[in-house]
């Protein structure tokens, strides 16, 4: 298990924490991109 | 009403203390305690309650020296990872330091808003404002930095969309963390 891919989801509505793997999805969704996206 | 005056003698009923008295000021909502991994997600905790918030973070512990990145998120988890803008002003714990200028345009995180290195337990807070509303949101706080060679000052930026957002989302720029505690804040409205 990659301690990196690790993350705590705390839910405010029901009190619940969950520590966990990332998904891949979670994992690419969560990356940094190199360069800035442009918004405009 | 937001504010009652309670006068002598008066009878303090359950429905007057629930009204004004535990509701008053900042209004806890819940936090979150992280003691691995890379991320936190702290979802669902920005409501129609509220449109600005505290955000205070303590016993910030981390495997390697980091920069703790803060984005929001909405429908239950969806981090949004673009449109970020922010700045600080920062000076070193010497007092004859050189001030600079870091600023981020349209990046993907409002980062470092905060240092953590190792056993040095950081810490900061910041206001958010209008998460939920369909305008930008605001942010303000200040940079801290648990070393002695860190930088440090005052923190400011938004988010150029008008998305709602329900949720707020810390992330390591580097290793992991051994030990993050948020808790959120409502500022009560009346």
């Amino acid at each position: 298990m990659d301690l990196e891919n690790i993350i705590t989801i705390v839910d405010a509505i029901t009190g619940e924490t969950v520590v966990r793997e990332m998904t891949p999805e979670e994992i690419e969704a969560a990356k940094i991109p190199a360069e800035p996206t442009d918004a405009e | 009403m937001a504010v009652k005056t309670f006068t002598t003698g008066e009878v303090l009923t359950s429905a007057d203390t629930n009204a004004y008295l535990n509701n008053g000021g900042l209004v806890y909502i819940t936090q979150g305690i992280a003691t691995s991994g890379s991320a936190l997600a702290i979802n669902s905790c920005f409501t129609s309650l509220y449109d600005s918030y505290r955000v205070v973070i303590s016993d910030y512990r981390t495997s390697v020296t980091q920069a703790l990145e803060v984005r929001l998120s909405s429908g239950g988890g969806t981090v949004s990872s673009a449109a970020y803008y922010w700045m600080y002003v920062s000076g070193g714990y010497a007092t004859t330091s050189t001030y600079s200028q870091i600023g981020g345009a349209n990046t993907a995180t409002w980062s470092p808003l905060a240092v953590g290195d190792g056993g040095s337990g950081g810490g900061s807070s910041f206001d958010l404002h209008n998460p939920l509303l369909s305008t930008t949101t605001e942010i303000v706080g200040t940079r801290t930095d648990p070393r002695t060679s860190g930088a440090v000052g005052p923190f400011v930026g938004y988010k150029n969309d008008y998305g709602a957002y329900d949720g707020i989302y810390f992330s390591a720029s580097a290793g992991t963390f051994t030990s993050l505690k948020v808790r959120i804040y409502g500022y009560r409205q009346a």
